[in-house]
């Protein structure tokens, strides 16, 4: 089996099923790396008993090898003992022959590394028994052998140099030779042999030993080789197969784009259907500039609204920064950007200003700019709403402009009044009052006419300190605050009746008032109008002999017209528009005294409350006057 | 005398002397001290200026306070009249031609004690000034001197 074929069969199987398997499938590196872990583990083992058995042949080499040199070490010591005994051999004949006492002391010499000889012999073959008693057999042979020898240089001192002399000597080395002989060749011999068994030993070790290294280092090179190979196999496969798992991935990828693509055009296609009235019905609003801006701010879509307040046309703007809206001022102040970094922070931003039209013009206008996100919540752009509010700014302004106008000149009518009220008031008192004091200090000095004279005078100044105040109260009606809250007008009508009554206790008159009249106004002015209405009647039925005046309520068309009418002197209808006007009279002041003021203040009064005042007559026959308050 | 007497605080000789003819014909004989405008009456009042050297303690019965003044106005003199010790209880009346709310609002709300509107028929006034020297320098009693 090829290692890693488990591998590529299951990256043809993610490959058949992408979707499910892919994200929890691992290639099974674990057997690879078990083939190399064991394939290291194996060439460890192997190469360790190579290695000892490499040792342990080498050890016994060697220990074979020592022995052989033992050996021969052995058979020099046996060389020099035999070398010894000759030389001592042929220094003794020698000197026996020539008498030359340089021989003496080769053979002393001699017999002392013989003897020497033997002596190293004895530790060197204490393991060999064999070898032990061939010794002891040497030893005694040597010693009487170079005995015999000693004797013969003994017989050329003593100069018994005569054949006789030397016959017995003779005689004994002749038997002493062939066993001295024997002995010697024996424990050669047994040396030799040794020697030969040791060297076999010795070779047959080292032959091993090299085979041995020979093979190991073979082996030890061939699991090498097949580990290396494993791995880089291994490593092939792994690649490989990630190469397929990427390739797979990517084709996954692809699909998913597909399938992505084809669900948005479904979506698309979709959002046609549905958005299309609707796309159709931005585009074609006029009356807002609806656009929709990019993440950036640049604009992307542009309707008729849009071209119509800004002046752009979609071509021409779109691409374009909406920043061009606005005024150099507001760019300075960073006010689009902020107004996107709000409107993204918040999901809407609402500003109104001054914004900048293609023709450099400015409109004022409200905008609306709103974060469009989709559905996992990605920031996609700005929709932005713009209406040109410019003629309401307008308009508000110039009302703005009129109200303080307004005011103002209600802070100035105020002073007049006030400086009225003081200072117009004050020559009349003198003119009075100094009337008075001539009229009493010089009455003598009067004549009749004269003081006639001065009390027109006096009458005069009086009416028109009655003039003034009059003015002065119709414009501190208009001054006022209004208050409203529930007033009853029956018990208003009572108490004025009553107050008329006690001034003029002599008339003879009916007041007629109606139960429990309710009224939502402000209770003071309410007053200074009923009292004026009253008053008028009470006036105008004076030169009646039985007065009635009536104070009620009607219900007509679901309003409440509040009504005070009166059997007086009335007027001529043709001239009610007049009645309402400051100072207009429709009665002479010697037929009934007045200035003119008061049906103004109650108009004034009436107006105030929101409602309407309007009266019928016919002269002589009577007027009735009806209000309404509050619409 | 002193004791007695009636501050009239009026910028107007045609009033002032109107006033004192009203005083005169309801036969009331005490001081008049005429002050023509408002920093006038609080020299008068508190002894500085042209009054300095005047005993401060001896202060009217009454003081007729017209408003408009030049100077210090009306309301001016009655708060500070009433923001010292030595005159917060001293009778003020507020004699003027001004009908306006707001003027009897303030003064009320800085201690006057009478509010009288002048009228333009001298009869009336005199009547109104009869009316006034009756409870103030009659049958009104001095509030205890505060030093």
């Amino acid at each position: 089996m090829v290692p890693g074929e488990p591998q590529q069969q299951a990256a043809m199987k993610s490959n058949d099923s992408p979707r499910g398997t892919l994200a929890g499938w691992r290639p099974p590196k674990s057997f690879q790396q078990r083939m190399i872990a064991t394939g290291f583990l194996l060439a460890t083992v192997l190469l360790g008993i190579i290695f000892i058995m490499v040792y342990r042949t080498n050890s016994s080499f060697v220990r074979w090898n020592n022995l052989v040199v033992h050996t021969r070490e052995v058979l020099g010591t046996l060389d020099k003992f035999s070398t010894a005994v000759k030389n001592g051999q042929v220094a003794a004949v020698d000197f026996y022959t020539s008498g030359s006492d340089q021989q003496v002391k080769v053979f002393g010499a001699a017999r002392a590394e013989a003897d020497k000889a033997l002596a190293q012999m004895r530790p060197l073959i204490s393991d060999n028994p064999t070898q032990v008693h061939n010794l002891d057999v040497l030893i005694p042979l040597a010693d009487q052998g170079l005995a015999i020898l000693a004797e013969i240089i003994q017989l050329r001192r003593d100069g018994k140099t005569g054949p006789d002399a030397m016959k017995p000597v003779s005689e004994k080395a002749r038997k002493i030779s062939p066993p001295l002989a024997k002995a010697l060749a024996d424990m050669i011999s047994e040396e030799n042999q040794l020697l030969g068994t040791r060297s076999a030993e010795a070779a047959t070790a080292a032959t091993r030993a090299r085979r041995l290294q020979v093979g190991g280092g073979i082996i030890a090179i061939v699991l090498l080789i097949s580990i290396c190979t494993l791995f880089l196999r291994e490593n092939s496969i792994r690649a490989n197969v990630e190469g397929q798992l990427e390739q797979s991935n990517s084709q996954l990828e692809l699909r998913i784009a597909e399938r992505t693509e084809e669900l948005e055009q479904a979506l698309m296609l979709v959002r046609k259907h549905n958005e299309e009235p609707f796309r159709l019905f931005v585009s074609n609003v006029r009356d807002y500039a609806i656009l929709i801006l990019d993440k950036s701010g640049d604009v992307v879509s542009w309707n008729i609204g849009a071209e119509r307040i800004k002046g752009y046309r979609a071509e021409e703007i779109i691409g374009h920064h909406f920043s061009t809206f606005y005024t150099q001022e507001d760019i300075v102040k960073g006010k689009p950007a902020s107004a996107l970094r709000i409107a993204t922070e918040q999901g809407r931003y609402e500003d109104e200003g001054w914004r900048v039209r293609k023709n450099g013009s400015c409109f004022w206008a409200n905008v609306s700019l709103t974060a469009l996100r989709d559905e996992s919540g990605e920031l996609q752009g700005f929709g932005k709403v713009t209406r040109d509010m410019t003629v309401p700014k307008r308009s508000d302004e110039e009302m703005r402009v009129r109200s303080a106008q307004l005011e103002t000149s209600n802070k100035e009518l105020e002073a007049f009044c006030y400086s009225v009220s003081h200072d117009l008031r004050a020559p009349l008192r003198a003119i009075d009052g100094f009337s008075q004091a001539v009229l009493q200090d010089c009455e003598d000095q009067l004549s009749d006419r004269g003081k006639e004279h001065l009390q027109r005078v006096r009458a005069a100044t009086v009416r028109m300190g009655t003039l003034i105040d009059d003015l002065l109260n119709l414009s501190r009606i208009t001054r006022t605050e209004l208050r409203a809250e529930p007033v009853n007008i029956s018990q208003l009508a009572h108490a004025i009746a009553r107050d008329l009554r006690a001034a003029d206790p002599g008339r003879r008159a009916d007041f007629v008032i109606a139960q429990d009249l309710q009224a939502q106004a402000d209770p003071h002015l309410i007053q200074v109008a009923l009292q004026n209405l009253i008053s008028n009647s009470w006036k105008f039925t004076s030169k009646q002999p039985h007065a009635r005046i009536e104070i009620g309520l009607n219900n007509s068309n679901g309003k409440s017209e509040f009504y005070v009418a009166d059997n007086g002197a009335g007027f001529d209808p043709a001239y009610a528009d007049r009645l309402f006007g400051a100072f207009q009279r429709l009665h002479t002041a010697s037929e009934f005294p007045g200035t003119g003021v008061g049906l103004a203040t109650v108009q004034r009064i009436i107006h105030r409350h929101g409602g309407e005042i309007w009266a019928k007559s016919e002269l002589d026959h009577g007027a009735t006057f009806y209000f309404t308050l509050q619409g | 005398m002193a004791e007695n007497s009636i501050l009239l605080v009026e910028d107007n000789p045609d009033d002032e002397d109107l006033t004192i003819r009203a005083l005169e014909q309801n036969r009331i004989k005490n001081a008049v001290i005429v002050a023509r405008d408002g920093a006038e009456a609080l020299d008068y009042l508190f002894a500085t200026g042209r009054y300095a050297g005047r005993d401060s303690t001896a202060l009217p019965q009454v003081v007729l306070l017209d408003l408009k003044l030049p100077k210090v106005d009306g309301l001016e003199v009655l708060r500070r009249l009433r923001a010292d010790t030595r005159t917060k209880l001293l009778p003020v009346v507020i004699l003027t031609s001004s009908n306006e709310e707001q003027d009897k609002l303030k003064g009320y709300s800085l201690g006057a004690n009478s509010y009288v509107r002048k009228p333009v028929d001298f009869v009336q006034f005199t009547e109104a000034v009869k009316q006034l020297g009756l409870f103030w320098l009659l049958l009104n009693e001095r509030p205890p001197v505060t030093r």
